[in-house]
């Protein structure tokens, strides 16, 4: 069952279009990620979901309910769905207990049985009186989050919720919210710009850019199988290098590589820098520029002596423990799991 | 359409200025040449002369009490930082009763003069407090506070750097506060300045007991004495006019500059400087002299008049004119805030066009009360002579007017007056919030109606409560609308304290004159409170 699809939706704020024929599934039980950098769309897409912005076409179904469509738009207090907002947005006047009930139509003792239930399920027993400028920050969420899911939504609509913690908090709170949104087996659609953390908390990761979707599929996949350029370097650290491609193979300083479904002519390769090994033989020889510590691993900035077709300096990340001399000469080889050949631009 | 009932409103709020202009254009009956050539160049200069005076009074106290107040350190800074807002709390007709009563032949002044001196009262000459010098003074005391706040305002928000840069630069203290300071605040002062002026032209109680020829008293006279509504008509089109000016030359103030407000994260306020001496003992005096002359001074001589007239005072006429009074202010506040609420709800949670577009209702604001009272009149007038033609048709004669005279058409008067101040800071207040608590709410199964009443009411209590406030004082100080439009027989304080300053009772207006004084102590407690509030947090 789906829990929620959006079928060729398209938005547009004035004259600036938002998404363009926009369609995505959610299944039950499963948790997406939708990722894209600002302005590519998603928070709309989310806000769309929940009724709080009505396309202008196509349609949005919700656990098999058409909620938009022509002539139909369901309003965001009758569509069951649950909102997390980056800025958690607790109602300030009311105590912890009221936030978590505010959604409850249900009276007397059954409320605060389920008030109780959800304050035990985020870990805050006994905190119901308290108001929300008295809680921590990490605190405050797991309310937002209870005050969401006590309605017990169809779906959980999250905003990027946690970006407005701490990094070490983020992390902690973060793994925490995943797993109890899997216990419980809620249907997620998670909307963030930080590509660590679609990949952290999906099943499947959507990657968005100017209103369409370029990629949808397993976190693995699209880490090690991106279909573009655009979803290659939305990772971060890559480089670029000009190659040519025949006959499905790229010729590439490093060996041919294979490039199955790429035309013949000129083509991208996208290196990521964990692909650059410095040890073993390497076709291209170098010499080591600068080696940094970036915490779990190092960034070390090599130039090659041959330019022909490379950029002036490449960046390889290595193991701690892989520190090589700065000045030192290595051979590059590339690691062809990580390395992506794509036709073209333009 | 939702924004249907926030443009009905609006029109509602223009209506009087619509009737005003149309019944410019009609015949006078010769009265136009004539008021041409005899009145109007008095009008025109003595409102000139009044303006001017007292905006240039009102900047200087003002300006140099905020500069001594926000830039110094002397004793008693943070007593005098508050105390110079007090004048606030009287209407200028207020002060000009306690200046009267002070500086008149029989006061305690002249009094004090001819026990001192052994003169009688044809040795001297004592310069004549009603009159347009008189005028003056008495609007500046009463006003300056405004040019004080904002200036004030503008110098803490100032970052210490750009004077820092100044004086290594080579200025001096002062020419870093004249050269910098100054012109940095202006736009901040043009607008204290301005808000001055078109009180100044809106002013009808004070030069009315000070029997001054200006545009206020001259439209009083053309429609009640001369009964000649198309003459007054021309003369309100004409002091409308001028507050047209003074807005534009505070548009035109500010030119193409920009000043770019450092975000207070990175403010670093300007030190304040410490005087000692001859210099402490200056300041004190300069920021003394506007709050005893605008407030204690005239608070005290109000409450000595009132003990005096005490055994005379009729107590239960008293008790009426409160309660007609308290009955109209409350009634009014309770109209505009609920009107201000609905308008900001119609136009949603985002700011838009037709949200820009609520800020003609600030003409009704500027428009001076007897103004729209005349309007309203105009208004009242022709919707009664339509009432009675559908009734003579219907075969029923009735008796007297119908809307004119009644409680509802002095209800309306306020809300024209007085919605732009309650919108302005509650639309504010509204827009700040936007959608971030609808919208959870919205997707916890919440309708719009429940979210306003569960949501939006309680976050916006603190809004609310200071625009009714606000609302409330300022229908309980005003004067003109209430004299011209009340029903017949209703009586208020302010009417009341009119009625017996101008029938030679000073004394016994003085009792009413001190509730309002009262009254109006509330909206500068409220102001120094959050004067206060601010700058902690600030400090945080």
């Amino acid at each position: 069952m789906t829990a929620l699809r959006f079928d060729k939706v398209s938005h547009r704020y004035g004259r600036h279009p938002v998404l363009k024929d926009f369609s995505l599934s959610v299944e039950e039980g499963t948790i997406m990620s939708l990722l894209g950098p600002s302005g590519s769309g998603k928070t709309t897409a989310l806000r769309i979901a929940a009724g709080l912005e009505t396309p202008l076409a196509g349609e949005v179904h919700l656990a098999g309910r058409r909620v938009n469509g022509p002539g139909v738009s369901v309003p965001p207090e009758a569509r069951d769905v649950g909102l997390l907002f980056q800025d958690l947005a607790l109602f300030p006047h009311l105590d912890v207990a009221a936030n978590i009930a505010f959604g409850l139509s249900r009276a007397g003792a059954d409320r605060r049985t389920r008030v109780d239930e959800l304050l035990h399920l985020v870990g805050l027993e006994g905190m119901g009186g308290l108001y929300p400028h008295q809680l921590s920050g990490g605190q405050q969420q797991r309310v937002a989050l209870a005050r969401a899911l006590a309605p017990g939504p169809r779906i959980l609509l999250l905003d990027e919720p946690f970006s407005s913690l701490d990094v070490v908090l983020r992390q902690q709170v973060r793994q925490e919210t995943i797993s109890l949104l899997k216990r419980i087996g809620t249907s997620v659609l998670f909307v963030t710009h930080d590509p660590e953390e679609a990949l952290y908390v999906a099943d499947r990761v959507a990657v968005m850019r100017e209103g369409l979707i370029l990629q949808e599929a397993a976190p693995d996949d699209i880490y090690l199988k991106p279909a573009s350029r655009f979803v290659a370097e939305f990772f971060g650290d890559t480089t670029l290098i000009q190659v040519h491609v025949r006959a499905g193979r790229a010729d590439t300083p490093f060996g041919t590589i294979e490039a199955a479904n790429v035309p013949d002519g000129r083509a991208d390769l996208v290196l990521r820098a964990a692909s650059l090994s410095l040890a073993g033989a390497g076709k291209v020889e170098a010499v080591v520029r600068s080696v940094r510590l970036l915490g779990p691993s190092l960034m070390v900035e090599v130039e090659p002596f041959q330019q022909a077709g490379l950029p002036r300096t490449l960046i390889a990340r290595l193991p701690l423990g892989d520190r090589p001399a700065i000045g030192a000469r290595v051979f590059l080889s590339v690691d062809p799991r990580l390395a992506f050949v794509f036709p073209a631009r333009g | 359409m939702r924004w249907v009932s926030a443009l009905v409103l609006l029109v509602a709020i223009m209506a009087p200025l619509a009737a005003i202009l149309s019944f410019a254009s009609a015949d006078t009956q010769g009265l136009w040449p004539h008021l041409r050539a005899t009145v109007l160049p008095a009008y025109v200069a003595n409102t000139l002369v009044l303006t001017a005076g007292v905006v240039i009074a009102s900047i200087l106290l003002g300006v140099g009490a905020a500069w001594l107040v926000a830039l110094h350190e002397f004793p008693g800074r943070r007593l005098f930082e508050f105390a110079l807002v007090l004048p606030l709390a009287m209407p200028a007709y207020i002060l000009a009763y306690a200046w009267t009563d002070l500086l008149q032949v029989t006061g305690p002044v002249q009094a004090a003069l001819r026990e001192a001196t052994g003169w009688s009262l044809r040795d001297y000459w004592f310069p004549e407090i009603r009159s347009l010098g008189g005028a003056v003074f008495v609007l500046a005391l009463a006003l300056s506070p405004y040019v004080y706040l904002v200036a004030r305002a503008a110098f803490l928000g100032q970052s210490a750097s750009a004077i820092e840069a100044a004086r290594t630069l080579g200025l001096g203290r002062l020419q870093a506060f004249l050269r910098i300071a100054v012109p940095m605040a202006r736009p901040a002062i043009a607008a204290g300045a301005t808000l001055v002026a078109m009180e100044t032209l809106a002013d009808f109680g004070a030069v009315k007991y000070f029997d001054l020829e200006v545009f206020t008293t001259g439209i009083y006279r053309a429609w009640f004495a001369t009964g000649n509504p198309a003459a007054a008509a021309q003369l309100a089109s004409l002091l409308l006019a001028f507050v047209l000016i003074a807005i534009l030359l505070e548009q035109a103030s500010r030119g193409a500059r920009r000043y770019a407000s450092v975000s207070s994260r990175n403010l670093r306020p300007i030190a304040r400087w410490p005087l000692r001496g001859a210099a402490a003992a200056g300041a004190i005096a300069a920021c003394a002299l506007p709050v005893a002359l605008g407030f204690v001074l005239p608070a005290t001589a109000l409450v000595l008049m009132a003990m005096r007239a005490a055994p005379e005072a009729d107590l239960q006429r008293l008790q009426g004119l409160a309660a007609n009074t308290a009955l109209i202010a409350l009634a009014a506040a309770g109209l505009v805030v609920a009107a201000a609420m609905l308008v900001s709800l119609a136009l949603g949670r985002r700011d838009s066009p037709a949200r820009r577009a609520t800020r003609v209702a600030q003409l009704g604001y500027a428009t001076p009360g007897v103004v729209v009272a005349i309007g309203l009149l105009m208004v009242a007038g022709t919707i009664d002579e339509g009432l009675r033609s559908v009734l003579a048709w219907a075969g029923i004669q009735p008796v007297g007017l119908l809307v004119s005279g009644s409680f509802a058409v002095l209800l309306y008067a306020c809300v024209v007056r007085f919605f732009a101040v309650a919108h302005g800071p509650l639309d504010a207040a509204w827009l700040q919030m936007g959608a971030r608590y609808a919208d959870p709410a919205r997707t916890l199964g919440h309708r719009p109606a429940s979210i306003f009443w569960r949501i939006d009411l309680p976050l916006l209590r603190a809004p609310l409560g200071a625009a009714l406030a606000l609302v409330l004082v300022d229908v309980v100080k005003e004067l003109p609308a209430t004299m011209i439009l009340r029903p017949f027989n209703f009586d208020t304080l302010a009417t009341e304290a009119f009625r017996l300053a101008t029938t030679e009772r000073l004394d016994l207006a003085a009792i009413p004159a001190l509730a309002i004084a009262a009254v109006g102590l509330l909206p500068v407690i409220l102001l120094v409170r959050g004067l206060q509030a601010r700058e902690g947090g600030e400090r945080q």
